[in-house]
């Protein structure tokens, strides 16, 4: 048990045992190891560069409770140079520059009654402002709603209270990371809640499983049937597939309205490894039971652990099913059982003796494709497609081209887009010409003759993509949003991939009755944008309508003429 | 009592002994027959109609109340549009034989109208017309052909109620000799379906306005732009439709036109949330929509409203503080929170009965006639605000124990469009406050507290109020409205954007 202090450590990451002390940011960073494992953030240099080049101002660092803004913190401190002290919650140091820098370690640990040694909220918050005004720095940590209301207090009127907390939730909102000006103090406002942080898992493993940590294990006398050794060097071996796998979760899971924060990655990386167990406890268990790719997802063998899902990143990972849903690979893993190309080594030998006396056990199947999913080792470029469009989505491997710019939106992108649209207005897909845009009521009496209020030209659509604001804060971690494009002009809605598959879903016939509605907000705001934007201005007196018939639609235009008759156009 | 307008109180004296007991609470008045889109449709049937017999002044502006008049309008029953759209659609109950001759005459002359050779054609145009306008019906029911209506999403089909009086029609109209007849033998007075609740929530609105010219001006644009700004081209059909049966047969307008007369509210009780109602539709309307949402949807926020007018009033009536709607976001079975909503709710309905029979010892109501009376007053008014606010589906369940106010998608929708600005946003708490300034709606601990003008509380009764918040979070956010900033920070936004700016 040569190892022990390390796995304590990770162990000490998640909540399984309700015992993760170092999951608070605080206590975390006094951890020897935490300088090991620690993972540079992007945002780091960034917020250095406001400390040292730009004019003297407030900075804000703020996000959900788990986020890393204490970490960053620390790194930022640390690169200066500077003492960090986890236990002070309010520390002044000297930068580069030779200007002042008031340290907030957590602004909303400040008792808000206004105390004798003046260390108060509104104290504190007043202090910033006259350092700011002397040409120093301030830099905090904060969460919201404490950093709102006492921002607000530092002004007269209630008008102005009022006004300047909408301000500051503007900022918050915005989180372009620009000094602007709230009355006369200077502040930046980075939200860190907005800032994808899915890269963070692999570089994240990547650490934890490095060499120099795990060396003492070799030398432990139980390192040949120990569960947790065994699954670093697991995820090791099979490294590409697993952090693919992982990456492409997290972004799944972010598309789809869950976004983890760092804490919760966190816990659920280190809990993948070790399954809550401390060296003592690891005894000789069958080897498929506490694989990483069961602990993962809360599963032991072929049994799901109820206990595992308080943790709520490995709640969310179960919650996708991902091993529930068939795959066209299912012939190869389930029926001919070729598993000795399906897997390495050392998995394939694992399968294989489980398989005897598990094969007709319920949710082997199951194992056997959360197995697959992190382990294969198929190269074909097909299969591994098929296996995209199975687990995720059939748009999911194209989004995420698009998504990280390794591809540019093409003509195939539009025109999904352009037979959803059709299928939305007139129920059959595009032609490729025109789409007409109807004046249609939701729910109610069908109506198989609609008004056309206007035509989406469908060779003038285009779907861009453009750059987010993460590459401000992340250098070199670029990432982009998918927006559609009418005749030159962006549309505001951003096309997310829950919006992809659904028009995927559309176009192929597939009508779902209940869509999620956050998803209907989005494709009702894309039709109300697209039927401002195309409205027709063509002469008051045409009419034209569909007609929707079995046969397929009839377009008619009846001008209303002056003579007071009815004319066919 | 005293009524809006001043001068309307002799019309109350009449009453004043004898009842109906809910309209001398409520105003001339409220009845149980009128749908819930038929609401918004009366009140705009007033708002569109002309103020004068000429029919050319005072359309899609509210009236003068300066001067001191009964405030009449003057209506187009439009009979044959209607006959056009629903006519072959719906059950001949009500009809005479003359009607059908006149369907045909009219399917007949637009097709002939149709500058198209193929005569087959025409007429399947002119089906396919019919059909586009009955998309858009809104009340079909059982009813007969004139009294069912449309979504009123352009002035031509706001259409005022109609009594089909068939005997009477059998013996009047004349179709070969005087075809001006068929249209007008109908009864356009006794608001069996329009039956005035439209009315006094434009009454409600006028009180609101309270003379300032700026809003009324801003109002009257938005509701311009509402009726008038964007199916131009299904008015401009319908419109033609009407105007060629008029020209066929020399037709006057203003003959067919038809009087009515707006009644009263009581000076007190609705002016307490006026101004809120007149501001919140402001902002509605300021709302860039889908032409047919915007419709819908605030249809159900007028019913919404008036639910607060209701409920306004009883308080102001009896004397009491205005109640609270502690409102269950949960909907759970088992649950503090709505065992107190429930509570909330039964005294609502307790001051109703209370209020009820109040008046009816105020107006003297005789003994042997008093059972009836009360009964009728409720059914025209509690039973309307219960089930109304079950259709609206903010009262659950639809049938059964514990009902309880909860607030559904549409409702929603349209409290966060009339309470923050488009394009505008606030913080969750913020939104929850302005809900109880403006509805007394209760959701989370602290507006309870405020409620019961008591600090303690205890504990575990605020976190069942606080669970009662995050669901509700919960529900803001599945419907696009809620952000989180981070941290327990969330903001409500209002992602519509404004309609051009008014000029006025």
């Amino acid at each position: 048990m040569d190892n022990k202090l390390y796995i304590d450590y990770l162990n000490s990451l998640h909540n399984y045992n309700a015992q993760n002390e170092n999951a608070y940011g605080e206590r975390n960073i006094d951890n020897p190891y935490f300088k090991e494992v620690m993972v540079r953030v992007g945002l780091c240099d960034y917020i250095k560069e406001n400390l040292t080049v730009k004019e003297p101002h407030i900075i804000i660092l703020t996000g959900h409770a788990g986020d890393g803004k204490t970490s960053i913190m620390y790194q930022v401190l640390t690169d200066i140079g500077a003492e960090f002290d986890a236990k002070e919650k309010l520390s002044e140091i000297t930068l580069p520059n030779g200007a002042q820098c008031l340290c907030i370690k957590d602004f909303s640990e400040i008792p808000e009654e206004e105390q004798e040694n003046q260390i108060d909220r509104i104290h504190v918050m007043k202090k910033s402002v006259d350092m700011v005004k002397n040409g120093d720095y301030v830099f905090v940590v904060a969460n919201t709603g404490p950093l709102i209301n006492t921002f607000g207090e530092l002004f007269d009127t209630n008008e102005n209270k009022e006004k300047s907390r909408i301000q500051l939730i503007n900022m918050m909102d915005n989180n372009d990371g620009e000094i602007k000006y709230i009355q006369d103090v200077p502040l930046c406002v980075i939200n860190v809640a907005t800032v994808d942080n899915v890269y963070f898992a692999t570089e994240f493993l990547e650490k934890i499983t490095q060499d120099k940590l795990w060396k003492k294990c070799e030398e432990c006398n139980k390192h040949h049937y120990c569960h947790i050794y065994r699954n670093r060097n697991l995820i090791v071996e099979n490294k590409t597939k697993v952090y693919e796998f992982i990456n492409n979760h997290f972004i799944w899971l972010t598309e789809y309205g869950t976004r983890l924060t760092i804490r919760s990655m966190t816990e659920q990386l280190a809990f993948m490894i070790t399954g809550g167990m401390s060296c003592e406890e690891v005894t000789n268990n069958e080897a498929y039971k506490y694989l990483f790719s069961n602990l993962f997802f809360g599963y032991i063998g072929t049994k799901l652990n109820a206990r595992a899902l308080n943790i709520m990143a490995i709640a969310a990972a179960n919650k996708c099913m991902y091993d529930h849903k068939r795959l066209r690979s299912d012939e190869k893993l389930l029926v001919s059982k070729e598993y000795n190309e399906i897997f390495g080594n050392a998995i394939n030998e694992i399968i294989t003796d489980a398989e005897k006396n598990n094969a007709f056990i319920g949710g082997w199947t199951e194992f056997l494709r959360r197995t697959y999913l992190f382990t294969n080792i198929i190269t074909d470029d097909v299969v591994a497609s098929q296996d995209y469009e199975d687990v995720f989505s059939k748009q999911f491997k194209r989004y995420l081209a698009l998504r990280d710019g390794t591809d540019t939106p093409s003509k195939t992108d539009a025109n999904l887009i352009a037979d959803a649209l059709s299928m939305i207005y007139v129920g059959t897909p595009s032609d490729g010409t025109e789409i007409p845009l109807t004046l249609s009521r939701e729910a109610g009496i069908t109506q198989n003759v609609q008004l056309i209020t206007g035509t989406i030209p469908v060779r003038r659509l285009r779907v861009k993509a453009m750059k987010t604001k993460d590459c401000t804060f992340n250098k070199g971690k670029d990432r982009y949003e998918l927006r559609l494009e009418i005749d030159r002009t962006s549309l505001d809605t951003v096309l997310t991939l829950p919006m992809l598959d659904y028009f995927e879903e559309l176009k192929n016939g597939v009508i779902a009755t209940n869509i999620d509605p956050q998803l209907s907000h989005g494709v009702e705001s894309l039709k109300t944008q697209i039927s401002e934007l195309l409205e027709d201005d063509e002469d008051e007196n045409v009419i034209e309508i569909v007609v929707l018939k079995n046969s397929g639609n009839d377009n008619i235009r009846l001008e209303l003429t002056d003579d007071g008759k009815i004319r066919e156009v | 009592m005293e009524t809006f307008p001043s001068w309307m109180k002799d019309d109350y004296r009449k009453i004043a002994n004898k009842g109906p007991l809910s309209t001398l609470i409520f105003g001339h008045r409220f009845k149980s027959d009128q749908t819930l889109y038929e609401y918004l449709t009366e009140f705009l049937l007033v708002f569109v109609s002309a103020k004068n017999e000429d029919l050319n002044e005072g359309k899609m502006h509210f009236h003068d109340i300066t001067i001191e008049k009964n405030l009449s309008y003057w209506v187009e029953p439009r009979m044959a549009l209607r006959r056009f759209i629903f006519y072959d659609k719906a059950k001949k109950k009500g009809a005479i034989p003359a009607d059908a001759i006149a369907y045909r005459e009219m399917i007949d002359l637009i097709s002939d109208k149709m500058d198209i050779g193929d005569k087959e054609l025409a007429k399947e145009y002119v089906e396919d017309i019919q059909d586009l306008f009955h998309g858009y019906a809104a009340v079909v029911r059982n009813r007969f052909w004139g009294a069912q209506t449309l979504l009123p999403i352009c002035p031509e089909f706001v259409l005022c109620g109609v009594d089909p009086t068939e005997k009477k029609r059998k013996k009047d109209v004349n179709w070969e000799d005087d075809p001006e007849s068929l249209d007008t033998k109908f009864d356009f007075t006794k608001h069996n379906f329009l039956s005035r609740g439209g009315e006094l929530y434009y009454l409600h609105l006028l009180q609101g306005l309270d003379g300032n010219k700026n809003r009324q001006n801003k109002l009257e644009h938005l509701l311009n732009d509402l009726v008038n700004g964007q199916c131009q081209k299904i008015s401009k059909l319908a419109s033609y439709v009407q105007e060629s049966w008029e020209e066929q047969y020399s037709l006057d307008k203003t003959a067919l036109s038809q009087k009515l007369e707006v009644a009263y509210i009581p000076a007190t009780g609705y002016k307490e949330c006026g101004s809120s109602s007149v501001d919140e539709l402001i902002s509605y309307l300021s709302c860039k929509l889908h032409p047919i949402t915007r419709v819908e949807i605030l249809a159900k926020g007028v019913m919404f409203q008036i639910m607060r007018m209701m409920s306004f009033r009883v308080a102001d009536y009896l004397g009491k503080e205005t109640p609270i709607w502690i409102v269950d976001m949960k909907g759970e079975t088992t649950d503090t929170v709505k065992k107190i909503a429930h509570e909330s709710f039964r005294s609502l309905e307790s001051d109703f009965m209370t209020a009820i029979n109040k008046m009816a010892n105020e107006a003297g109501i005789a003994d042997d006639e008093r059972m009836k009376k009360v009964r009728e007053a409720r059914i025209n008014s509690m039973d309307i605000f219960k089930s109304k606010g079950k259709e609206l589906q903010c009262i659950i369940p639809v049938s059964g124990p514990f009902e309880r106010f909860t607030l559904s998608e549409d409702v929603i929708r349209f409290l966060v469009l009339s309470l923050i600005q488009p394009g505008d946003k606030m913080t969750l708490k913020m939104f929850l406050e302005k809900l109880y300034q403006n509805y007394r709606i209760v959701i989370g601990p602290e507006e309870y507290r405020k409620s019961m003008q008591d600090a303690s509380m205890d504990s575990s009764l605020a976190n069942s109020f606080s669970e009662n918040v995050v669901a509700f979070q919960q529900f803001l956010r599945s419907t696009g409205f809620l952000k989180e900033l981070s941290d327990a920070t969330s903001i409500v936004i209002n992602p519509y954007e404004p309609i051009e700016e008014v000029d006025s």
